[in-house]
């Protein structure tokens, strides 16, 4: 009777809900360490402290906070459910969990660090250029979180993926994997381009249209972006089967890279072109909306003929649900949106930033 | 425009055909079969607006976009400002060009918030504006703002 209700789901699927639902099947990413130590419960009370802390000094510099952490928080969650195999959280309680091993208490932790140290160098270095603001609070923060990362190590709560141990040249400070060095200040960078261009949205700064899409300009961040988010997440997925003077960097194909940039770029300067009109909430939504539509099938066919293997730790992760009709993970279909929501907001932000800096430093 | 959306999508099918076909032998040529035949023609949704995608960033250099903007230069003829009437009028037409609407909510916005028109001007120049298009956004946003004040 109940399987009416649900006409989209292809049968396979519905054993697969039907088993989580009696408990015959375990819900992935599981069964892992839990039991958390003093030393780790003692963090997570500091963390919410200095949240609550945060919240109350923001809440006297800023207006509408809420919303403002809310989304940096939606950034962080989108970076943590996409990025989740590449490393876990292990050790935080039951209680801290929000989805596999994604930390809710993390997520408000990493959080309310950024949005301080925007809150704070936006009124402190007001005169600067949006820009330089945003090279200030980067540079600001990536010591921060890497000495996070170190104290997350130390405490035994953040290990790293096998295949990242694989990929990392073995050199370590304090613990944490050079590497390290370059994936904080990509992910903070994602995340403060996510939140200022939302912040546009929030404090309804105007935008001044361009008369000509500057095509040139747009392919160059739009390449940028795209690639400093595919080292990162270069262990994750392994393509395969590309021809070999395609490859520049282990497994990452010019011929694929090559790819998502041009269906981004091309995604971002329709909508500009044919929606200027658009308030940029809505046109952020055309953006994702199209790049969903194209992406979506395209990785699936990939996946589907063997040209994109996700790594053992992100098969595990994988809930088995496929989007009907298909082979695709139903993590994958919403793993790409989310993507590309951080991508494409970094991009529009230093594009915005770039059009309108004589705008953004005078607010 | 509709000429022209035929000619980038059937660019778009001709590209993908081709390079599909070089990377991937059949399997290009096959995907695209599936995606319409095995979907009822449901999977065109998909297919003409990532073709056009496509045929579009290959032209862009020999079929620009310049048909919206031609059409827009002839609306830019700047707004007489006789009658309130005239110039709601004429500011309708001007909005209904898209990137014009953009603008005229650009200066609009701008103009509430107590800018002058001196520093709007400067950075829709910067922007890349023409001076036409930039005073009859600036009557109609005008117009706009004295309407809803009053």
């Amino acid at each position: 009777m109940m399987k009416t209700f649900y006409p989209i789901i292809a049968s396979s699927n519905w054993e697969i809900i039907q088993g989580r639902l009696n408990g015959s099947l375990a819900a992935p990413g599981s069964l892992f360490d839990k039991s958390p130590t003093p030393g780790i419960i003692a963090f997570e009370i500091v963390v919410l402290v200095g949240f609550l802390a945060a919240l109350a000094i923001l809440t006297r510099m800023v207006k509408r906070v809420p919303m403002r952490f809310a989304i940096v928080a939606c950034g962080v969650l989108i970076f943590e459910l996409f990025t989740g195999p590449m490393w876990r959280n292990l050790n935080m309680g039951s209680w801290a969990y929000l989805y596999q091993q994604v930390s809710w208490i993390l997520a408000i932790g990493w959080s309310a660090l950024i949005l301080s140290a925007i809150v704070f160098v936006d009124r402190f270095a007001a005169k600067k250029r949006e820009l330089v603001r945003f090279a200030i609070t980067l540079g600001i923060l990536t010591p921060v979180v890497f000495g996070f990362e170190v104290l997350l190590g130390a405490l035994g709560v953040r290990h790293y993926s096998p295949e990242v141990m694989q990929t990392v040249c073995g050199i370590q400070v304090a613990g944490v994997p050079i590497e390290a060095l370059y994936y904080v200040p990509v992910f903070l960078s994602l995340i403060i381009g996510f939140y200022k261009y939302w912040s546009f949205v929030i404090d309804d700064v105007p935008v001044v249209p361009l008369f000509r899409t500057p095509w040139l300009r747009t392919l160059g961040i739009t390449a940028g972006a795209v690639l400093l988010f595919e080292f990162m997440i270069e262990p994750m997925v392994v393509n395969y089967g590309f021809p070999q003077w395609s490859y520049f960097y282990k497994d990452m194909s010019f011929i694929l890279t090559g790819l998502w940039i041009l269906a981004l770029w091309v995604s971002i300067n329709l909508v500009d072109k044919f929606l200027p009109h658009w308030d940029l909430a809505h046109r952020f939504l055309a953006y994702l909306g199209v790049m969903a539509v194209v992406s979506i099938p395209v990785e699936g066919w990939l996946i589907q003929n063997g040209y994109r293997i996700y790594g053992p730790s992100a098969a595990a992760n994988f809930s088995r649900l496929t989007l009907p009709g298909t082979q695709i993970p139903l993590e994958v279909c919403f793993a790409i949106p989310l993507y590309f929501a951080l991508v494409i907001g970094f991009i529009r932000y230093i594009e915005i930033s770039i059009t309108n800096k004589e705008t953004l430093n005078v607010r | 425009m509709f000429g022209k959306f035929v000619l980038r999508t059937i660019v778009g099918v001709i590209v993908y055909l081709f390079f599909g076909t070089i990377f991937t032998g059949s399997a290009a040529g096959q995907l695209l079969a599936v995606a319409v035949i095995c979907t009822g023609g449901v999977g065109l949704i998909i297919v003409i607006p990532a073709c056009y995608a496509i045929g579009a960033l290959c032209t862009f250099w020999c079929i620009p976009f310049e048909e919206g903007r031609a059409r827009q230069t002839t609306r830019y003829a700047p707004v007489k400002t006789q009658s309130n009437a005239t110039a709601l009028d004429a500011s309708k037409s001007v909005a209904t060009s898209h990137s014009q609407a953009a603008l005229e909510d650009y200066i609009a916005s701008e103009l509430s918030r107590g800018m002058v028109w001196d520093t709007i001007h400067k950075r829709c120049l910067r922007a890349g504006w023409p001076e036409a298009p930039l005073k009859s956004a600036f009557e109609a946003a005008k117009q706009r703002s004295f309407h809803e004040r009053f």
